[in-house]
């Protein structure tokens, strides 16, 4: 369904991303774990059209993206929830959730369905983004980019600076989502929760994909389990 | 257009022409002058508030397209030698419409800076193009040059000026109300977040040049036909900077803040008059202590209706 190829991303005369090639299949939970720094935000930037690649593809269903403007590849069908979330602070919770919904006809059971996932948001609907918890602007970020009904929702770094409980709730979520039927980039630190909930990951490491695999066997990589799962 | 719309837009209109004739007849002309100045301002806060308030750019250049909208209208009553059969009601509201278009132009040329410019470096650009305006108008000998446009037919009057700021409020309020209007605000509060919701950025932002450029050059028409003589000096950057303070301290955003901003940039100088010379210490002091007060605006990002319904909710929930 998406997919991946050749892709060279340059901030500057720096290369950020080399040579990375990568599909996600109609239906799946894809994860994609690295460390700080390792590229995985500047993947999706790319995908997303935020950020012009070098040279490579990315295709949806087999159409070229990288030419296009990043508001016209929310139309083909790729919406994602940004690092840091990217919330709009001073709107409110509805208002952001209007936003997400921008390129569609949206009808008011569109809207239950994400209150429905995330009954927090239902209850502080009025209330203004900004002053959400980092949890509830987390599950926000994903239900503004639920209401651009994508075929592919890119996530990235949902986890970031959450609890462990809300992590838990979030990822339950995630799988529900898939479970409805959007398939899943999922980008991620947290290499376990990551892991867990998804069908195969890649690893990244300074730009380059270094591993792929079911994400079970990954799970039980030793090299991942000492690098990312902090095993030794 | 309904049915309602017919139903308020009747009695309003009626209503201004009878309050045109009174004040004509019964109103001294200093406070009547007063009244012309707000609602000229009203239409140029109105106005600035979509760019400024709403889409967030900070431009500084709104005497610039008030100029242009001023010096096409009064180029085509009074310059031109088909002038006079412009010398109409109907033949002004055409030079005035004209010359909204031709700001209109004017703010798509300087809207897309707006594309890869951002605040301090935008105002910048913006201030920029209020001055170039106002030294071309300065070296165009046809319309005075320095000297200035005499002789313009004062035919804008209260009726006319009430009108298009009734109707430069009605639209810009349909427009915020819009889809438009969001993709507005979500630019001024996060751009990159905006761009991957959908929102084709670069398109709404000259838009919002373009509507807002007009209607300043709408107001710069209606003065111009007000004071029948216009000159460079009253398009100067202190008249962005004016109305820059009347859409901040209404409140970013808010529409009938912008109109209480521009009420009380316009009509408090003159309360002050008696303190003479300290007049113009006295009016920034109070509007020094009006933002510390209300650091938001004095509506915020509300409208005036909002802060009320709020209010009475509030009151319900106590109770
Ligand atoms: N705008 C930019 N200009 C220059 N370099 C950048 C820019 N954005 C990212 N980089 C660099 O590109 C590399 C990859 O960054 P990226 O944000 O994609 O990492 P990441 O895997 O998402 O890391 P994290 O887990 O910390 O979010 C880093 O070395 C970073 O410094
Ligand atoms: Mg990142």
């Amino acid at each position: 369904m998406l997919e991946i190829k050749n892709l060279n991303v340059n901030y500057g005369a720096i290369r950020a991303i080399r040579n990375v090639s990568l599909r996600v299949e109609k239906g799946e939970i894809v994860s994609l774990i690295g460390c700080n720094g390792a590229g995985k935000t500047t993947i999706l930037r790319a995908i997303s059209g935020l950020h012009r690649p070098e040279s490579g593809s990315v295709t949806l269903d087999g159409i070229e993206l990288t030419q296009l403007k990043a508001h016209n590849i929310v139309r083909k069908g790729i919406s994602q929830a940004p690092e840091r979330r990217g919330i709009f602070p001073n709107l409110t919770v509805f208002e952001n959730l209007l936003m997400g919904g921008f390129t569609r006809r949206l009808s008011p059971a569109d809207y239950d369905k994400v209150y429905g996932l995330f009954p927090r948001l239902g209850e502080r609907r009025q209330q203004v983004a900004g002053t959400l918890s980092g949890g509830e602007q987390q599950m926000l970020a994903i239900s503004r980019a639920l209401l651009a009904q994508p075929k592919v929702i890119l996530l990235d770094e949902p986890s970031l600076g959450l609890a462990p409980q809300i992590t838990k709730t979030i990822f339950e979520t995630i799988q529900r989502i898939n479970k409805e039927g959007t398939t899943v980039l999922l980008v991620e630190q947290n290499a376990h929760a990551a892991l867990k909930i998804a069908n195969r990951g890649y690893v990244i490491e300074v730009g380059e994909i270094i591993l792929s695999d079911a994400a079970d066997k990954l799970l039980h990589n030793d090299d991942v389990r000492k690098a990312y799962l902090g095993e030794i | 257009m309904n049915k309602r719309f017919f139903l308020i837009a009747i009695p309003v209109v009626a209503a201004l022409y009878g309050l045109d004739y009174f004040l004509n007849e019964y109103i001294n002309e200093y406070v009547v002058r007063v009244i012309m100045n707000c609602g000229i301002a009203c239409i140029l806060s109105m106005s600035l508030n979509l760019v400024n308030g709403c889409a967030g750019q900070f431009s500084l250049g709104h005497a610039g397209f008030m100029a242009v909208g001023a010096y096409v209208a009064a180029t085509l009553t009074t310059v031109f030698p088909a002038g006079p059969s412009f010398q109409s009601h109907l033949g002004v509201g055409m030079a005035i419409l004209s010359g909204g278009i031709a700001a209109g132009l004017a703010g798509y040329l300087v809207g897309l800076p707006s594309l890869r410019l951002r605040g301090d470096y935008l105002a910048i650009v913006t201030l920029g193009f209020g001055e170039i305006i106002r030294i071309v108008i300065l070296n165009i000998e046809a319309v005075g040059g320095p000297r200035g446009l005499p002789g313009i037919p004062r035919l804008s009057s209260f009726f006319w000026i009430y009108v298009w700021a009734a109707i430069t409020g009605l639209v810009l309020f349909r427009i915020i109300r819009s889809s438009v209007g969001r993709a507005l605000l979500s630019l001024r509060e996060d751009e990159i977040a905006a761009e991957s919701m959908g929102i084709n950025t670069a398109k709404y932002k000259v838009q919002a040049f373009v509507i807002s450029s007009f209607f300043a050059g709408i107001a710069g028409g209606l003065f111009a036909h007000y004071q029948g003589f216009v000159d460079p000096s009253s398009f100067s950057f202190n008249r962005s900077v004016e109305v820059v303070i009347m859409v901040v301290m209404g409140g970013m955003g808010s529409i009938s803040g912008s109109v209480i901003g521009a009420i009380i940039v316009t009509v408090l100088p003159e309360f002050l008059r008696f303190l003479d010379k300290f007049r113009m210490v006295v009016f920034p002091l109070i509007l020094i202590i009006l933002m510390l007060l209300r650091p938001m605006g004095l509506l915020g990002h509300k409208e005036i209706w909002q802060l009320f319904r709020f209010k009475r909710s509030l009151k319900k929930a106590v109770a």
